[in-house]
């Protein structure tokens, strides 16, 4: 096969086995052929800002992960919102008369407006095999780009004591972890556990995903509601489905240590207190429901109006009752699994509100 | 302080307001200020907000909305127009017909605006967005303030965007200044220079000084000369007689190159608050030598296009445009030759040059580092290094450097590394007019220009435009679809030097 035809295949996205040791010689010969092609219809230049190394566990029963093409779809889409070199690594069942380890490179490309330039993030795809997955973190350590960060992305959220998650950790500046569709018992504490590293920034999908609904609450006690009122709420009502359930602990641990210091004390069965910012105390409910809607009331003594919002994935809106007797409606634009992503590495450090929704989440059980 | 807000510093959402755009049937309306806020409110950085567009021209709040749905159906960066978006703005956008020096319409406005707040359920925030033809400015304001549509006070705001230009000499723009402050308190004002709202553009200070590299290099010790270029390839198009009467020196320098050249010039500001850069930004043009009328040849070269041919189209000169006259004197090409005299630049010339019917539409700052001090490599030069930002289109950063050519010999050839907001960040770079309203609503000025410093870019421009009139300063020719004019060329090369090819 040609350079050009082999680098034709490669940015339209053909998958190259290759031996883990040769990969970065591989990958530089194609772009040296890229660099001889600038004549052609479309010049091909390779991107990347960040290396984003993404698990896909593909072994049965191992707790903590969701849908594995789910991941690579979004490893696919990720360089229409952001240039990164990905590493997927694919943990599998051992197979009699197959190779522990194997490895491919691709391309996913994307037409750049400014001239029609295809410009290409790499992806590197290591599929290991039963104990072969004691090899993946010195690769990855051996695969980062330099100079750039490194996001480390599970599907869920998997044991921080697992040997080889502990080794993939520690070459992340970021971990990404989507608690929502994690399995297994209480992964909202499973993600505290990573919070110990202070040098590692953690964020949650599920939390980013949630921005908008976030930016409703937020928008519930702005002006024309009089500030001085803010402190007069005094109960914090969240209701959400069972699909939503651990959105539903972070949204509800993100109100209460909004309005609220210290940590709660549970008084009920899905009610907590906790004291306020001012003096008295902060009434926190969860309501797990089918059929509900993501949504929360918030109410006090002598408000001069009632604060509530509620989401529907399925209309995909938030409806906003500000005011007794008005109602808006305004729609939310479903983001794309890599669009969420992509926002979740697009601000260096740590975030702050979510650090703080997470402590007190971790409480609400 | 909204406590949900805590820990989200780079949460811009600002309060809920209504924006009354003046000049709501004019053309900056549907194609810019319309898109932004429907891009605005796709983008979640809006949360609840009512329009309110007027002119004299009579029409219905549905023939408003109708034009708008127009406006973002045609100029939108994102398309085709999300139904449901369209749906929650077209509620809230509303027309009232008034005429600008009518201190009765504005009384009617303010009745209609607390009814349109009512309906909306929003606070008495409010941003008048003056799209107006500049003589419309201080009736405006003036009337606001009768009407008592601008009181003082953040709670709740009333802030005034005044689009450019601000003055068209430096009489004009203190008079227009002290016009405004009888009404509004400068931190009421936002006048808008769309450069600003670029990515780009406020990438220079980013570069600058997030990079610990650049800036001990970016002074006279190590940067030989800097160029900075503003190129059309448009020509007068329909503005031929508002072109005229304004010339390129004042319709793009005085304001857009001005603010290009500030910010790849000042100093550190100590933080990034509306008036600490604009404080600095003051400090540039107030050190700008002045040119004085004797040095008008040797500085300034003016030109206006001759017919010629742009991306393979015939086009007309300038005098041969609608509108224009056919001796007419007004300049559409303007190179100068400035000097900023403080400490970090003695004796660093910066080279301005702005034109229409350029071969390529392409705005850039180009920092030239100076040569090294021995020529090691005899007979071998890759030529000085070159540090280009792009501005528009194909924004991004370029940097030349001297590299060994592979073989035998030793001979060196510039390269160039390069980054791209295209291929490097894949997301599209918002409309400056998006970035710019939300600033406006949030009450941060850092990127509008302040009264002082239009008064000093204003002080600078005026005597060579004065000059100009008095009929100094030589008009040259230039073939549309060249660089500009020898003379130009020239003004370069008796230094030693030569304009770069963007």
């Amino acid at each position: 096969m040609t350079d050009a035809a082999r680098l034709e295949r490669f940015s339209a996205g053909e998958h190259f086995a290759v031996h883990p040791d040769a990969i970065e010689r591989e990958l530089s010969s194609l772009w040296r052929a890229a660099g001889k092609s600038s004549d052609a219809a479309h010049p091909v230049t390779r991107a990347c800002l960040w290396n984003v190394a993404i698990h896909v566990e593909e072994r049965a029963g191992r707790e903590g992960y969701f849908d594995p093409e789910a991941q690579v779809r979004m490893v696919n889409d990720l360089p229409r919102y952001l240039a990164a070199r990905a590493v997927v690594l694919r943990t599998r069942e051992p197979e009699a008369d197959k190779e522990e380890l194997e490895s491919w490179i691709s391309a996913n490309c994307i037409l750049s407006g400014d001239g029609g330039k295809l410009v290409c993030s790499e992806e590197i795809t290591l599929a290991s095999r039963g104990p072969g997955d004691r090899h993946l973190p010195s690769l990855v350590r051996a695969l980062l780009v330099p100079a750039v960060p490194t996001a480390l992305v599970f599907g869920g959220v998997p044991d921080p004591e697992a040997p080889m998650i502990k080794g993939l950790v520690g070459a992340a500046d970021r971990l990404v972890v989507r608690a929502d569709r994690a399995q297994g018992s209480d992964p909202l504490r499973r993600i505290a556990k990573y919070l110990e590293r202070p040098d590692l920034s953690v964020i949650d999908l599920g939390w980013v995903d949630s921005s908008a609904w976030r930016r409703e609450v937020a928008a519930l006690v702005d002006p024309p509601f009089p500030a001085e009122e803010i402190s007069r709420i005094q109960k914090a009502e969240l209701r959400a489905p069972p699909s939503e359930r651990v959105t539903a602990r972070l949204l509800l641990g993100w109100i209460g240590a909004s309005l609220g210091v210290g940590l709660p004390v549970r008084i009920g069965h899905g009610a907590w207190r906790l004291p306020k910012v001012g003096g008295g105390d902060l009434q926190l409910n969860l309501r797990i429901d089918e059929g509900e809607a993501l949504g929360v009331e918030l109410s006090g003594h002598n408000l001069s109006r009632p604060l509530a919002i509620a989401a529907r994935r399925d209309t995909e809106t938030i409806d906003i009752s500000t005011v007794e007797g008005f109602v808006d409606q305004k729609p939310i634009k479903q983001r794309q699994a890599a669009a969420i992503l992509s926002r979740a590495l697009v601000t260096r450090g740590h975030d702050r509100a979510f650090q703080r929704a997470l402590r007190l989440a971790t409480e609400l059980s | 302080m909204n406590p949900f807000r805590a820990d989200t510093p780079n949460d811009k959402t600002p309060e809920p307001a209504t924006i009354v755009i003046f000049g709501a049937s004019g053309d900056l309306t549907k194609r810019k200020l319309i898109p932004a806020i429907y891009n605005l409110l796709i983008g979640r950085h809006l949360s609840r907000v009512a329009i309110v567009g007027t002119s004299r021209t009579v029409m219905s709040d549905d023939d408003f909305r109708e034009s708008s749905l127009d406006g973002i159906n045609k100029y939108s960066r994102q398309r085709p127009v999300d139904e449901r978006v369209w749906s929650t703005l077209s509620r809230s956008i509303h027309y009232h017909p008034g005429a600008f020096d009518d201190p009765a319409a504005f009384v009617r406005l303010r009745e209609r605006l607390e009814v349109i707040e009512k309906q909306h359920h929003l606070p008495a925030n409010r941003l008048f967005y003056l799209s107006t033809p500049p003589s419309a400015f201080a009736p405006i304001i003036r009337n606001l303030g009768a009407a008592g549509l601008v009181r003082p006070g953040e709670n709740p705001f009333a802030r005034v965007i005044v689009e450019k230009p601000f003055g068209t000499d430096l009489a004009s723009a203190i008079d227009l200044n002290r016009d405004v402050h009888e009404v509004l308190k400068e931190s009421q004002i936002f006048r808008i220079d769309h450069y600003l709202g670029k990515e780009t553009v406020q990438n220079l200070l980013v570069f600058r000084f997030a990079n610990g590299i650049f800036e001990p290099l970016w002074n006279n010790k190590y940067v030989d000369h800097v160029q900075i270029t503003g190129a059309e390839t448009l020509g007068v198009e329909r503005r031929g007689a508002y072109f005229d009467h304004a010339g390129i020196l004042r319709d793009m320098v005085q304001n857009h190159l001005f603010q290009v050249l500030c910010l790849a010039a000042l100093e550190p500001p100590g933080s990034f608050k509306a008036n600490a850069v604009r404080d600095e930004k003051l400090k540039v043009l107030e050190a700008l030598r002045p040119i004085e009328p004797e040095q008008l040849e040797e500085r300034v070269i003016r030109a206006q296009y001759l017919s010629g041919s742009v991306l393979g189209a015939q086009v007309p000169g300038y005098r041969e445009e609608e509108g224009v006259g056919k001796e007419s004197q007004t300049e559409t090409f303007v190179a100068l030759k400035l000097f900023i005299d403080n400490w970090r630049w003695g004796g660093v010339p910066f080279y301005l040059r702005s034109a229409k019917r350029m071969p390529k539409r392409v705005t850039e700052v180009a920092i030239h580092f100076k040569n090294v001090p021995h020529r090691l490599f005899a007979g071998a030069d890759g030529g000085p290094n070159v540090l280009a930002i792009r501005i528009q289109p194909d924004e991004g950063i370029t940097m030349s450097i001297g590299s060994k050519v592979p073989g035998q010999a030793l001979e060196i050839a510039p390269v160039t590394m390069e980054f791209r907001y295209a291929s490097s960040f894949g997301v599209e770079a918002p409309e400056a007019y998006e970035r710019l309203l939300l600033d406006a609503l949030a009450g941060d000025g850092t990127l509008f220009t302040r009264g002082d410093e239009v008064e000093a870019s204003w002080r600078f421009i005026t005597p060579i435009h004065q000059a100009w009139l008095s009929g100094k300063g030589k008009m040259h020719g230039y073939e549309a679809g060249s660089w500009g004019p020898d003379a130009s060329t020239q003004l370069l090369g008796k230094d030693g030097r030569a304009w770069r090819r963007p």
